[in-house]
């Protein structure tokens, strides 16, 4: 048995779900530790796996046999090679400080225990997706993580803005799964097996041509839409509805970022073709730019680190698509680390603040809160790329991949500089100056729950680059650093400082106004013209048929001419016995003359 | 004329029977006299079975009359239960009175 004892990482936070949703929704003093004592031994599980086993060898766990029938196989088990062990700590130390966190975050809410039990149910689907051994386990994983997600974000329900925002994502995402599971599909028909250990070897069977070339796009396909890449980008931002707790968890550092994980796990497919690799290079290179233009004109503190999300995120992809998975890797770690460090900075800012979230509104929290402010502009620092902070040496790494791309790097290096921009506003706007409304003068910072996780993060955003991540990630591209990369990303960086200084030092109110960038370039809106009103017309369409032809002609015209018949043959029935008899006895007549005249015969 | 009596005049007397009772059931109103028609009916038939059992020297269609008979008193006995049950809610014994199961 204790070879299955890795399962236990896995299925612990499960039982922690099922447990508070079964016995504890009455106790939330209960179901937050359960909940949290789940992940916490999912941590340290984790932990214990990530230096067992060798840095670069795959520990074997049996498997469970689940499906198995005409040429597919697909057993339940788990893939333990160094990417999963690393992926699966990160996923559970982070999920880990985000239950601490909101252990203070969510204090006062009367449903805490649905919280919790919400977060273990996405905690054992994060790590399923994270340690499943084939596609199809994987997909079964996505779509929980996409639950968890439409239960997070709708968690205050009552607000129909969470409401929408959960539909939207959870209706988004559908279409992205649905290319990713035309793309499992194609894998097992081109490769005739979706085991992602056996998967290398079978692809030199590979047909090529433009059949891998769909299977690639299809995969991506899942990514576009998990890691809200474009065009499915659209609902990441609608998702800040959501308790900040999970915008930092789920839509900032691990659940968005499955889509890259996914990618990294079938590279050696989407390797087969250059017009699918090139096509990832070029959405992520597009998406790292056009967030980080957006993010410079809006004023709500989530959906600006949502914008930036999506343009880090955009830089994993361009990674993948360039073939680099271990840059990839390593900025999804650091990323996880300062981004999450955000959020949770942005929440106790949310929470000190008393809910208000422009930042328009706040002012002078730098005096306020100096322990947030401290970490956010860490967090500013790491995100921005600036040594020796985390993210500097994950993006470097993707600049130097670039080195070859003039294009990508220029497009992506632009991105950091308005990243710069938009994140040195957000820092002046919001902690520099004087407070611009009533919330904003009595901000307060949170109690030890909200700023030990905070201060951790701090750490590890401080000083992640000298962890061994690299180790785990097999060999990165070394040597191949151009030096015009690392300079030119540096110097775009830092320069993008400069006129944020300038122009929000001491502003009250936007002193800019792009009116393409505060409408998001209009892709919401394109929507609604095109999609959603086709979409509106064929419903009308349907229900007009099902109003007409189904209820009104078949259902009700059935009833109509039953109810008539009944009308007409009730008459008959006039009480009187003797017309009764009369009937009778006609009938008897007519009975008998019918069997005389045939019997004649 | 021969004075000979033969099973034809039995069935035609019978048939005679039958037709007067059927008349009375259909078109009389007072139910004491449907039920004597009714008894009159079972009689045609009792007659029938009797003569064509004499003629054709069987017995079987004689001991079924005693059945019939024996049901008919049963009958008899019942519907004027009945009727006197009716009669006291109604307060008459007219057919086309009786008129509560219409639509």
């Amino acid at each position: 048995m204790i070879a299955y004892s890795p399962y236990l990482i896995l299925l612990l936070p499960l039982f922690a779900a099922v447990v508070i949703r079964l016995f504890l929704h009455p106790f939330p003093r209960f179901a937050i530790s359960v909940s949290t004592l789940a992940c916490l031994g999912s941590f340290i599980g984790s932990l214990l796996l990530l230096f067992s086993g060798g840095l670069g060898g795959t520990i074997a766990i049996p498997a469970i046999p689940w499906i198995e029938f005409a040429g597919l196989k697909a057993d339940f088990g788990l893939l333990m090679d160094p990417l999963a062990r690393l992926m699966a700590t990160l996923v559970s130390g982070i999920a880990l400080l985000v239950h601490i966190y909101s252990i203070g975050y969510l204090k006062e809410d009367p449903h805490r225990s649905r919280f919790f039990a919400e977060l273990s149910l996405f905690v054992f689907s994060m790590m399923g997706i994270v340690l499943a051994d084939n596609l199809v386990t994987m997909f079964l994983f996505w779509e929980l993580v996409g639950l968890s997600s439409y239960l997070l974000i709708g968690f205050w329900f009552d607000r129909p803005a969470a409401g929408a925002a959960a539909n939207k994502a959870f209706l988004v995402n559908r279409i992205g799964d649905f290319g990713f599971i035309l793309g499992i599909l194609g894998v097992w028909s081109l490769f005739g097996t979706i085991s992602l250990v056996d998967l290398p070897s079978s692809l030199a069977a590979s047909p090529g041509g433009w059949a891998v070339t769909a299977v690639g796009l299809g995969l991506f396909c899942g990514c576009l839409g998990k890691s809200a890449q474009f065009p499915l980008h659209v609902w990441l931002p609608d998702s800040m509805e959501g308790p900040t707790p999970v915008s930092s968890l789920l839509h900032a550092a691990t659940m968005v970022v499955a889509g890259v994980y996914m990618l990294i796990r079938v590279l050696p497919i989407l390797e087969l073709s250059t017009v699918t690799m090139t096509t990832i290079a070029w959405v992520g290179g597009a998406m790292t730019l056009l967030p980080a233009l957006i993010a410079c004109q809006q004023n709500d503190i989530k959906r600006i680190l949502a914008y930036s999300t999506l343009s880090e995120i955009a830089y994993m992809v361009m990674a993948v698509g360039l073939g680099v998975t271990g840059p990839a890797m390593y900025h999804l770690t650091m990323h996880a680390f300062f981004k999450c460090l955000l959020f949770l900075a942005a929440g106790s800012v949310i929470h000190g603040c008393h809910e208000v979230q422009d930042i328009w509104k706040m002012g002078g929290l730098g005096k306020r809160m100096p322990f947030t402010a401290i970490v956010t502009g860490i967090g500013t620092l790491a995100l921005c790329g600036i040594p020796p902070l985390s993210g500097f040496w994950s993006k470097d790494e993707i600049f130097a991949a670039t080195a070859h791309h003039p294009a990508l790097a220029l497009v992506s290096m632009v991105a950091g500089f308005f990243t710069s921009f938009f994140m040195l506003r957000l820092i002046l706007v919001a902690f520099g100056g004087s407070p611009r409304s009533e919330a904003a003068r009595h901000a307060h910072e949170g109690s030890a729950s909200l700023i030990f996780p905070m201060l951790i993060l701090a750490i590890l955003s401080v000083a992640g680059g000298f962890l061994p991540v690299n180790s785990f990630l097999g060999a990165s591209p070394e040597g191949t650093h151009a030096s015009w990369t690392l300079w030119v990303s540096l110097v775009l960086a830092l320069a993008g400082f400069v006129p944020a200084f300038f122009i929000y030092r001491a502003a009250t109110r936007d002193p800019l106004s792009i009116p393409i960038l505060q409408g998001k370039f209009y892709v919401d809106e394109f929507y609604n013209r095109v999609l959603v009103a086709n979409q509106d017309g064929l419903g009308k369409l349907a229900d007009a048929f099902e109003g007409w032809v189904v209820r009104g002609f078949l259902v009700r015209g059935s009833g109509v001419v039953a109810r008539a018949a009944g009308q007409g043959l009730r008459l008959v029935q006039c009480g009187q016995v003797q017309v009764y008899a009369t009937i009778f006895i006609l009938g008897a007549l007519s009975l008998l003359w019918w069997i005389l005249k045939s019997g004649v015969r | 004329m021969g004075g000979e009596i033969t099973l034809g005049h039995y069935l035609v007397l019978s048939g005679a029977l039958f037709l007067i009772g059927l008349a009375g059931v259909l078109l009389r109103r007072s139910l004491l006299v449907v039920m004597m028609s009714l008894e009159l009916l079972l009689n045609a038939a009792n007659l029938a079975l009797v003569a064509v059992g004499r003629f054709q020297g069987i017995p079987d269609p004689q001991v079924a009359v005693f059945f019939v008979i024996t049901v008919a008193a049963a009958e008899a006995a019942l519907g004027l239960a009945i009727l006197v049950a009716i009669f006291r809610i109604k307060k008459t014994t007219a057919a086309d009175q009786m008129a509560s199961l219409r639509f």
